[in-house]
């Protein structure tokens, strides 16, 4: 039965107390049921608020905005019907029906 | 008193920490795991591992970064599992980390800006458990949400000092993963757990809009489609890869993608056909949704399993992967030789990655180590 070792840590430090406890040592100390240093106990709860208003456009993201660019022109116009995108691009309103599951 | 016994060891219950007769809640995937058979639904199987692999550095020289400086900010007593950049606010960075590798304690939100020196300490929120991912608002530049080891989604608010707003308690195990949806029209999230479930989340919903089963065994990674509104995929220790359909409320496919458990996917950001998977077995693999008999591509190189995988925001061939194995590298899976590099500036499981939405050669990653870097790796500033 192989059981964790201690990973090799460069320089014992001379830490802050809830540091410096390696994955093994924190399995061996668990497994062992000794107490855990540092452990920090809180019991946090929901302040249920409202989230601070939104200021901030949403930006495209970058495959977006290189679709945006490799459109015709009239697409850019704001308020025109939706520009036919990139085949790759599309905005499907259903997954493809070229997608088939292993064994279908 | 429980004992537990998980592949080699046994684990007595303590109430501090997150054993409690369900067994140790260890991290999926350790070294050590990879010709064994599927994983109990629990962070089993630490086998352990000493030497190899452990103490490398950065050494300089064609690993190093040289598109500049690591920005480092060094966390103590935190252990970093994800980090995601702002969709607004350019550098600004979210990260979520647990104390104590997720094991025992607590859990803190870290925000954090660049600043002249180097990383500036925005804004920290502790939770009661390990927070484990975490994941941006697309409708307000203020607002994320997390998800941890008790089952539970956090909302919070960066303009305030306290939080969070809201706790959403339905998943009975740990949520590994959450995801606010990428397509316009749709403010959704969707988070995975060990439980073996995906709930669908309205954040201005109190409760979940519904929840998909069909994995058989645990969940570690949830992602939106950025191209098909309502689609969805997942990776388990199932060891397959599932595409859903939210307005189908089912399964579309199931690829078993790997023979070990799958940690890992993403979508590629220009082909809304195509997938990688990161998995246990160490390797990357590619799925062209049209045929998902064999994947289109396999990247090979990490040396333990994969941890985190994403495309490249701006290349379409490009993506980035991190690992048990300290480094983050990263690939172009349409050249023949794909690995581009292999970045070491971690010294402990390198847990979390992300790419600038902002700029086309940042990059941002959080290791075990507790350190989270935002860096610019020479491949991505070198043009190819």
């Amino acid at each position: 039965m192989e059981r964790p070792r201690s990973p090799r840590r460069s320089a014992p430090a001379p830490a802050p107390a809830s540091a410096s406890v390696t994955l093994s040592q924190l399995l061996h100390l668990v497994q062992q049921g000794q107490e855990i240093p540092g452990l920090e106990r809180r019991h946090i709860a929901a302040i249920h608020g409202e989230p601070t208003a939104s200021r901030l456009p949403r930006r495209p993201k970058p495959w977006e905005a290189a679709a945006l660019a490799e459109s015709p022109p009239p697409t850019l116009k704001i308020g025109t019907a939706r520009a036919p995108a990139e085949p790759g691009l599309a905005e499907a309103t259903t997954a493809p029906s070229s997608w088939h599951t292993v064994g279908s | 008193m429980v004992s537990v016994g998980v592949n080699g060891f046994s684990c007595a219950d303590q109430s501090e920490s997150r054993i409690q007769g369900t067994g140790p809640t260890l991290p999926p995937g350790l070294p050590g795991l990879f010709n064994g058979s599927a994983a109990p639904p629990t962070r089993t199987g630490f086998c352990g591992r000493d030497g190899e692999g452990r103490g490398r550095r950065a050494a300089g020289g064609m690993n190093a970064v040289c598109g500049g400086a690591a920005r480092t900010l060094r966390v103590p007593g935190r252990h970093g599992y994800a980090a995601e950049f702002s969709p607004y606010l350019p550098g600004r960075l979210a990260c979520a980390a647990a104390q104590h590798y997720g094991i025992a304690g607590c859990g803190t939100l870290l925000i954090l800006d660049p600043n002249e020196s180097g990383l500036r300490l925005f804004r920290s929120f502790d939770w009661s458990d390990g927070l484990f991912d975490v994941t941006w608002s697309e409708n307000n530049e203020h607002v994320l949400v997390t998800c941890s080891g008790d089952g539970s989604l956090q909302l919070w608010d960066t303009a305030r000092a306290a939080g969070p707003l809201q706790v959403y308690k339905e998943h009975t195990q740990e949520v590994y993963s959450v995801d606010w949806s990428q397509t316009r029209g749709e403010q959704l999230v969707v988070s995975g757990s060990w439980d073996r479930t995906v709930k669908l989340w309205d954040p201005t919903v109190g409760k979940s809009l519904c929840t998909f089963r069909g994995h058989e065994n645990v969940i570690y990674s949830t992602i939106w489609s950025p191209h098909i509104p309502g689609c969805f995929a997942s990776a388990s220790g199932d060891q397959t890869l599932r595409i859903w359909d939210v307005k189908a409320a089912g399964v579309r496919i199931v690829i078993p993608a790997h023979q070990a458990e799958i940690l890992s996917c993403d979508w590629c950001k220009y082909n809304e056909n195509l997938l990688v998977t990161g998995a246990v077995d160490c390797s990357l693999r590619g799925w062209d949704l049209r045929n998902v008999r064999q994947p289109v591509f396999e990247l090979l190189g990490h040396t333990y399993a994969v941890r985190r995988v994403k495309f490249s925001p701006f290349h379409a061939s490009v993506l980035a992967s991190c690992s048990y194995d300290f480094t983050v590298r990263f690939w172009n899976f349409s050249k023949p030789d794909p690995l581009l590099e292999t970045v070491e500036h971690h010294t402990e499981f390198t847990c979390g990655l992300d790419f600038s939405l902002q700029s086309p050669t940042q990059v941002a990653d959080c290791s075990w180590d507790e350190t989270i870097k935002i860096y610019d790796p020479a491949c991505l500033t070198i043009p190819a």
